[in-house]
């Protein structure tokens, strides 16, 4: 039987300007009933741009642009998008409320309404939200809410653009539900998005979109066998698929696998690990005084306390991680080093001195901070301006060898004048972080560095990291990308309601496994694969993996059905 | 908190129907603007009060007054040496009297009248939005028959609003982080140095903006159409208990008014 053709795109072209470079570029693909097809591409590539194709927003809401080319519904299809930004596109004040929306608007009666609500809330598994405020929901719930509140109109095809960016680990598994329960349901969706990790399990098929341009058509497993490509879109691949290209040459039985613990049980009886080598940061001496000392600092909200006795050190050329669920403490914590906030009790200390009495401005020289949403930073007139700002302000002046050089190491020296807002996101992100960097603070805090960064960008950021640690700089970094965190950090404190919890060396943090499972937190995929394969203690990386473990002789993969 | 945000509590206040509010809001707001004797409002700010220690917001009123306090001691000012420039009542005693000034009690009790009238004006609006949200708002106008998009807009304005303050916030934050120091010096300098900030703000509005036109898009709004809602709302035994007290209250502060 014939899948209904639900959308085709037959050599289509879109420009939003006739003077700019056309943001797609002779598309040609269809999508069929039934599917679930992922549209990989870096920021910038036209994701977005192609979901308002989908959509309808180009050209009935964006009427500027020039088109060519076909882009056609199929007859009485429809078409609902979950924009990346779940509180921009929510229109009520309880979920119940954000949800019935899009249904009064079609003038539903009442009675079928509340009967559609409750089946899509049930087929979410969010029935338990539906009297929340939606504005007091974790990322992850609110883009749950969101893809009810577009589902709920039972649209023919859900198109859902970067609907994982900006949330946690946990979000990020919510969303990955959600889609498994939307693909046994038989809804046909479109994904857009530069992760490939969380949507590889339910996806039949993918595009690789470049410059505006499908560069890629094929399964999910052609492309993670094509490194060349995956590279080239700067699409985030699972762990499980690095590795497996680090070993496939000494080891041509390893498996493909893009599923840590699938792999780990192909793997099993296969490898083990041949040494118990400390860690080496382990052998690091550390300073015996610390940059950033925090003692017994408490800080509360009204009745709520959102840290209590915390006690944490941040020395000099290392790289410190906090770890833990939205509202454990971190961004309260991390506030306070700069003087954002004032603690209620406790102290901050930055060289033995307290903090308290300066301002903001005074200590931005010594601890520099980088926001999650660049945009909150950026408003100079180019991206060498923006760089130099805080130099300014601080009285300093950044010679041209200087920026040039910063503007290297991030990959932007081609968009030295350009306009920064005008950047992509991984761009304007990069040109947030080398703003700080280049104030040359003692501290530099990165909160969620990696949003929006390509491969290309995030290398480009460890490698940076890499050498603002051999400046002798404190970095010290909030981050959900698990992967990122155990390639660069030397120290990670997990924090939960409130406190630190653990402490130690990436090793140490996520050996606890127990802790972790009671948190309900996620671990990076590369300990699944560990323990899975069971191992006393994690292999965090793949280089570590190379470096730690041997294949048994005459031990072979176990193939899965 | 964000003082001017939606309070979401159970109150006696959170739980009148949203078309009781508004009601309630209107008429109140006609007599603070008719009103002008020093007892009829007394009256209003004693009623006013009650509902706030009864509603549990007397904290909110206490900061709102501390916030008006610069345009409500200002105009208390204006108004007593408005007063004092010219003669009310020849036949009484001034406090106070010289070549220019003559200050009567009727000076100051108009001053006083208008510091109360000013507070309960912002007050009263306040009360409304912190124990109504957005959702509410719309539903309540539309019950009393107000064209969609203007009940639409309205429930918009109180929805985007508190993130426009929380952007605002983030913005100067973020800015302060890099070295711009808006906490110390000179008023005027750290006033042109907030300048900075509007770029990225506005940015971040258009934005928004852009946000909220694609989501009416996507959810089908069409402002001319005709919509049903999954909201009743139903008038209780005490939002009618409570128009009922409200205006018996009004009543007589109009009739201090009209025999004063």
């Amino acid at each position: 039987m014939e899948s209904q053709l639900l959308f085709q795109f037959k050599d289509f072209s879109y420009q939003y300007r006739r003077q700019s470079a056309a943001a797609l570029r002779h598309i040609s693909f269809s999508v069929e009933a039934g599917e679930i097809v992922a549209v990989l591409g870096k920021s910038g590539s036209g994701k977005t741009t192609l979901a308002h194709v989908l959509s309808g927003i180009i050209p009935e809401t964006v009427t500027t642009g020039t088109m060519q080319g076909k882009a056609e519904r199929g007859q009485s299809v429809s078409v609902g998008l979950v924009t990346q930004s779940p509180e921009s596109q929510l229109f009520g004040y309880t979920v119940e409320d954000a949800v019935a929306f899009g249904l009064e608007n079609q003038n539903m009666l009442r009675s079928d309404m509340a009967n559609k609500i409750d089946e899509v809330l049930a087929l979410l598994h969010i029935s338990h939200l539906r009297h929340r405020v939606v504005e007091k929901l974790s990322g992850g719930q609110k883009q749950a809410v969101c893809i009810a509140s577009v589902l709920v109109m039972k649209p023919d095809l859900l198109v859902l653009d970067e609907p994982v960016s900006s949330l946690d680990p946990l979000g990020k598994s919510m969303v990955q539900d959600i889609l498994f329960q939307l693909r046994e349901s038989g809804q046909s969706v479109v994904i857009l998005d530069q992760f490939a990790d969380w949507c590889a399990s339910c996806v039949s098929s993918v595009l690789g979109l470049e410059a505006g341009q499908i560069i890629f058509g094929g399964t999910l497993r052609e492309f993670f066998q094509d490194p060349d490509l995956y590279e080239k879109l700067g699409v985030t691949v699972p762990p499980s698929v690095l590795l497996y290209h680090s070993l496939k040459e000494k080891h041509p039985e390893f498996p493909l696998r893009w599923n840590a613990e699938e792999l780990g049980r192909a793997l099993h009886g296969a490898v083990y690990l041949k040494s118990d080598e400390k860690e080496s940061s382990d052998a690091v001496t550390i300073e015996s005084s610390p940059l950033i000392e925090v003692r017994h600092l408490q800080h509360c909200y009204g009745s709520f306390e959102a840290l209590s006795d915390v006690e944490a050190r941040f020395y000099k050329g290392r790289v410190t991680s906090l770890l833990g669920q939205n509202g454990s403490g971190k961004t309260t914590l991390v506030h306070h080093l700069n003087g954002l906030l004032r603690p209620t009790a406790g102290d901050v200390l930055i060289n033995g001195k307290t903090i308290s009495g300066l301002s903001v401005a005074e200590l931005s020289k010594s601890v520099a901070m980088v926001f999650q949403n660049p945009e909150h930073m950026l408003f100079e007139n180019s991206v060498a301006e923006e760089i130099s700002f805080s130099g300014r302000m601080h009285g300093e002046v950044l010679s041209s060898e200087e920026m040039d050089q910063w503007l290297e190491w991030g990959g932007l020296k081609e968009y030295k004048s350009a306009f920064p807002l005008n950047l992509s996101m991984g761009q304007k992100h990069m040109t947030a972080i080398l703003c700080a960097a280049a104030s040359r603070p003692e501290a530099v805090i990165l909160d969620e560095p990696t949003l929006g960064l390509d491969l290309d960008m995030k290398r480009r950021l460890t490698a940076l990291i890499g050498k603002l640690k051999q400046m002798g700089i404190c970095v010290i970094l909030i981050s959900h990308e698990l992967s990122f965190v155990c390639e660069v950090s030397d120290e990670i404190l997990l924090l939960h309601n409130g406190r630190i919890v653990c402490e130690g060396t990436p090793r140490k943090v996520f050996g606890q496994r127990s802790l972790f499972a009671d948190m309900k937190m996620p671990l990076p995929d590369m300990e699944i694969l560990s323990d899975t394969l069971g191992f006393p203690s994690p292999v965090l990386t793949d280089s570590e993996f190379l470096r730690r473990t041997e294949w048994i002789k005459g031990g072979h993969t176990h193939e899965l059905a | 908190m964000n003082w001017l945000e939606y309070m979401d509590e159970d109150t006696f206040f959170h739980r009148l129907s949203p078309v009781t509010k508004i009601i309630w809001f209107v008429l109140i707001s006609v007599l603070i603007a008719v009103v002008r004797d020093l007892p009829a409002v007394t009256v209003l700010f004693l009623f006013m009060a009650a509902v706030w220690v009864r509603a549990g917001l007397i904290d909110r009123m206490k900061m709102l007054g501390r916030n008006l306090f610069p345009i409500m001691g200002f105009a208390f000012v204006m108004w007593i040496v408005i007063g004092a420039l010219h003669v009310d009542a020849p036949d009484t005693v001034p406090i106070y009297q010289d070549r220019i000034f003559c200050l009567e009690y009727a000076d100051i009790s108009r001053a006083v009248s208008t510091v109360f009238r000013i507070f309960l004006m912002v007050s009263v609006f306040y009360t409304l939005i912190i124990t109504t949200n957005f959702s509410e708002i719309i539903y309540g106008l539309r019950k009393l028959h107000v064209p969609y998009p203007a009940a639409f807009g309205a429930g918009l304005v109180f929805q985007v609003i508190p993130n426009i303050i929380r952007e605002f916030r983030t913005v100067v934050d973020a800015q302060r982080s890099r070295g711009l120091e808006v906490d110390r010096g000179p008023v005027m300098k750290r006033a042109r140095r907030y300048c900075l900030v509007l770029v990225p703000l506005f940015i971040r509005i258009l934005g928004t903006a852009q946000n909220i036109t694609m989501s009416m898009f996507i959810y089908r709004l069409h402002l001319g159409s005709s919509r049903s809602s999954l909201k009743e709302i139903r008038t209780k035994r005490d939002d009618l208990l409570f128009l009922g007290i409200s205006i018996l209250v009004f009543a007589g502060a109009g009739y201090l008014s009209l025999i004063h």
